[in-house]
């Protein structure tokens, strides 16, 4: 059994934000990770927008190429900030991750949380707003991000997909938006969305890795604690919506592989008491090379290069994609249902379930090696009020049985199916 | 079983040789979870004209390299996946220009899985069926790569760079070359080039080294006499083949790719390293050469200026989306200019240092990452123990000469852009 602790330690700074400690002594990198919480919904393509601009200058490095130098400097020192969607609620997050002192010739830790601060609190402005060339350029530079997803087929069906099924809810948004809101977006409004962060999102500090908490404490004040007084995080609701009638979408483009994406509404949610029974049952049915897509649609009808299921616990939804012959939607449409039947019906082996289980104690325990997966399942976990130590989801885990696997399996009912296919096929 | 240590990241890479020919290494990370091992050999796509000792020179189609990587993962008892998931273990493949690499990570049972791996890649096993099989298979892969414009514009920009050298055929090789494929060709290339002369075993974690040697040693199969392998090459001229590719296809944002050929003769890891630095100082993320395309909005943060290469090959890379491919060009072309006569920013190139050495130092955070850059050092015959004495000493002059590969007559563009 692998390492399932790591030592962590929550303070609260004078202001209301909360400071997560995870004390990793083996990590020759430590990792600090800001994460404010706002809401998907009519401002997420102007609060996506607004880490860019940040990212470009600041008060006493104003050009961009003053501030890449500034953090470079400092071996390396990395610096990014980006956003996250996590069901309905939309994350940005700055991330600063830097060597620790032992390993350099010269400490740096301090001097790279300062130019932390500076890019969070203290940014280049004229007259009270950000500089317009930088908002103009991060806008257009935000445009062909999205407008790049059409290059990418699968991420392009998938947002297909979800649009289909979460018409109308803030959910059928990518993390970025929609390209039209961000077309209209304006300088007023991303200062808007520095307002939220400024003033009222509820903030989480992380650091991980050779780091002491009190001395962090400290530190993340100097960083932080000039923002105004806000609440501590908001826990997630539970996800509604039922499936009405299946929605079937098709749509032909220019391509020799099709691309299928089938959405399901689950009755278990990130939520529930048996939602480690859910993952059990999407692991034995698609999340792994072992899962009965993989063998059933890849290994045994030669069918598609990759057949995959994923979960979305927050918005309480089961995900499969698969790459397969433009010509061939209906087979490969009939031979998911048919695996998902199995599932239903408790025809998985012993065997199937075993090398499940063990597959996902192996990837819990892997979370424990990357600062990223720590600080995002903590903070996800506790959104929802799930236990975030490592030991006791295991533990969880291991006591799924095939009965709560049938039985979450049955809570799974198809809602959405979308096929990118070539021009001219049925 | 000998020992070095790696400083400042204190850790310790161990090594042995068996008397098969056999290397293998363990680079040991305490205090992670994961166990990361690979089992390689230096066989890639680009290895399709061969031929043993005095004997004569076999051509084999494009794409078997790759297609023997999907057909050892089939066994007679059953499949290897299957075999590691009980273990509740991760296995993997890739097949790439230089090498196909077999790998597992583990968190528990690393021992078990190590013994499959060391297994399994010693067994090659194939009928008429599963050849039969694997073609549609990997048909479906291909057919997902040509959909895929970023796979469109860089094996459009090899083809276009190279005249004769096989960097130009796609790893996966084509639909074409793959029906020829056959049970025979395969066992051919397999005794050929899996020859544990020719394998090298690679393993990152908190692993115990002298445990993991005497497993491997257990579990050898007696080889034969070691192939005398000749990979036979036509010569490449120094120009690029065509200046221009465009490639048609529907894309929302044109992708571009801009790349020299360079001189693929025997390189140092000083000469490689000198050559990435360069390419970061003169157009990195923190260049001025970058920031002032970027604000023209002729690229975009996904621009990357990188080296690639193999025992024979090396070129240098920049890729982004834009709006504007010939824009983008003549802004570069126009920089490189300017550099080569005046010269790189010395700042610039101290900063660009100082990150790779932090970079480096962060990489035995991930022993994913050290597997992946330890495999592809050792490939080009270089030494990844010295990457960082090897960039300390690396002088400003040292890299401002690597400019000079940046030539007028050795670059080809290419573009993928929407149908007209």
């Amino acid at each position: 059994m692998g390492r399932t602790a790591s030592e962590l330690t929550v303070s609260h700074l004078a202001n209301g934000t909360r400071v997560v400690v995870l004390f990793v002594p083996h990590f020759r990198v430590r990792t600090v990770r800001a994460i404010w919480q706002l809401q998907m919904g009519s401002r997420t393509s102007a609060q996506a927008l607004l880490p860019m601009v940040l990212k470009r200058g600041t008060r006493l490095h104003p050009q961009t190429l003053e501030l890449a130098a500034a953090f470079d400097g400092l071996y390396g020192a990395d610096f990014d900030a980006s956003v996250a969607k996590v069901g309905d609620a939309h994350l940005v997050m700055a991330e600063l991750s830097v060597p620790s002192d032992a390993y350099l010739p010269e400490p740096v830790f301090g001097r790279a949380l300062d130019l932390m601060r500076e890019v969070v609190c203290d940014p280049a402005l004229e007259g009270g707003h950000f500089r317009t060339e930088y908002v103009a350029q991060e806008k257009a530079s935000l445009e062909r991000t999205l407008e790049g997803i059409f290059n990418d087929k699968a991420q392009y069906a998938q947002m297909r997909m979800l649009e289909t099924m979460f018409a109308g809810d803030p959910y059928s948004q990518t993390r970025f938006g929609t390209l039209g809101d961000v077309r209209a977006l304006s300088g007023e409004n991303v200062l808007e969305a520095y307002a939220e962060i400024r003033e009222r999102a509820p903030l989480t500090v992380y650091a991980v890795g050779d780091v002491q908490p009190d001395a962090f404490a400290t530190m993340a004040s100097e960083v932080f604690g000039d923002l105004a007084r806000r609440e501590g995080p908001v826990l997630l609701p539970p996800p509604e919506g039922a499936v009405d009638r299946v929605k079937r979408l098709g749509e032909q483009q220019d391509v020799s592989q099709g691309k299928l994406v089938l959405g399901y509404r689950t009755a278990a949610d990130i939520f529930d008491e048996d939602w480690s029974s859910l993952t059990v049952g999407n692991g034995i049915f698609g999340a792994f090379a072992h899962s009965k897509l993989f063998q059933n649609v890849r290994e045994k009808a030669s069918l598609a290069y990759s057949c995959y299921s994923r979960l979305d616990g927050f918005k309480g939804i089961m995900v499969v994609q698969a790459g397969i012959d433009p010509q061939k939607r209906d087979q490969a449409e009939e031979i998911i249902a048919r695996q998902l039947a199995d599932m239903q019906e408790g025809a998985f082996s012993d065997d199937e379930m075993e090398k499940t289980v063990r597959a996902m104690e192996s990837q819990m325990l892997s979370m424990a090696d990357s600062p990223s997966s720590l600080v995002m399942s903590h903070y996800e976990l506790s959104l929802a009020r799930r236990p975030v130590d490592l030991g006791e989801r295991l533990r969880r885990l291991r006591r799924v049985t095939r009965a709560d696997v049938i039985e979450a399996s049955r809570g799974i009912i198809l809602d959405t199916s979308y096929f990118l296919t070539s021009k001219g096929a049925n | 079983m000998d020992r070095r240590r790696l400083e400042p990241m204190g850790v310790d890479l161990f090594s042995t040789t068996y008397p098969s020919g056999l290397q293998a290494y363990v680079l040991v990370l305490p205090g992670f979870n994961k166990k990361y091992a690979t089992l390689g050999t230096h066989y890639g796509s680009v290895d399709n004209a061969f031929r043993l000792g005095k004997g004569p020179v076999e051509d084999v189609p494009g794409g078997i390299a790759h297609f023997l990587e999907h057909k050892l993962f089939e066994e007679e008892s059953g499949d290897v996946m299957g075999r590691f998931a009980e273990l509740g273990a991760f296995c993997n493949a890739y097949t790439n220009y230089t090498s196909t690499v077999y790998l597992f990570s583990a968190t528990t049972r690393f021992a078990e899985a190590l013994a499959l791996l060391v297994d399994f890649v010693q067994r090659g096993h194939f009928t008429k069926a599963g050849v039969d099989k694997e073609q549609g298979i990997i048909g479906q892969e291909l057919r997902m790569y040509e959909d895929d414009p970023g796979w469109r514009v860089s094996h459009n920009l090899f083809d276009g760079l190279y005249q004769h050298h096989p960097i130009r055929i796609d790893i996966g090789g084509t639909l074409e070359s793959i029906s020829q494929i056959t049970p025979e060709l395969l066992s051919r290339c397999y005794r050929t080039f899996y020859h544990p002369s020719n394998l090298m075993f690679f393993a990152a974690g908190d692993v115990d080294p002298e445990k993991t040697f005497e497993i491997i040693g257990a579990h050898l199969v007696e080889a034969g006499p070691r192939p005398d392998i000749q990979v036979v090459r036509a010569d490449e001229p120094a120009e690029a083949g065509q200046k221009r590719v465009v490639d048609r296809m529907p894309v929302s944002v044109p992708l571009f790719e801009l790349g020299w050929k360079m001189d693929g003769g025997p390189r140092s890891l000083a000469d490689d390293l000198a050559v990435s630095i360069m390419l970061e100082t003169l157009i990195g993320h923190s260049s001025k050469l970058f920031m002032d395309l970027y604000e023209k909005g002729l690229l975009t943060d996904r621009f990357a200026a990188r080296h690639f290469a193999g025992e024979d090959f090396s070129l240098a890379v920049m890729s982004t989306d834009t709006k504007n491919p010939e824009g983008l060009l003549d802004g570069i072309m126009e920089g490189v200019a300017k550099a080569r006569s005046n010269g790189l920013d010395e700042e610039v190139f101290e900063r660009v240092k100082r990150r790779e050495i932090g970079d480096f130092i962060a990489l035995f955070d991930h022993p994913e990452g050290t597997a992946y850059a330890f495999v592809e050092t050792y490939h080009r015959g270089q030494d990844f123990c010295d990457v960082l004495d090897t960039l300390k000493n690396l002088s400003f002059e040292d890299v401002g000469r690597r400019l000079a590969a940046l030539g007028e007559r050795n670059w080809t563009v290419s573009v993928v852009t929407q149908e007209d």
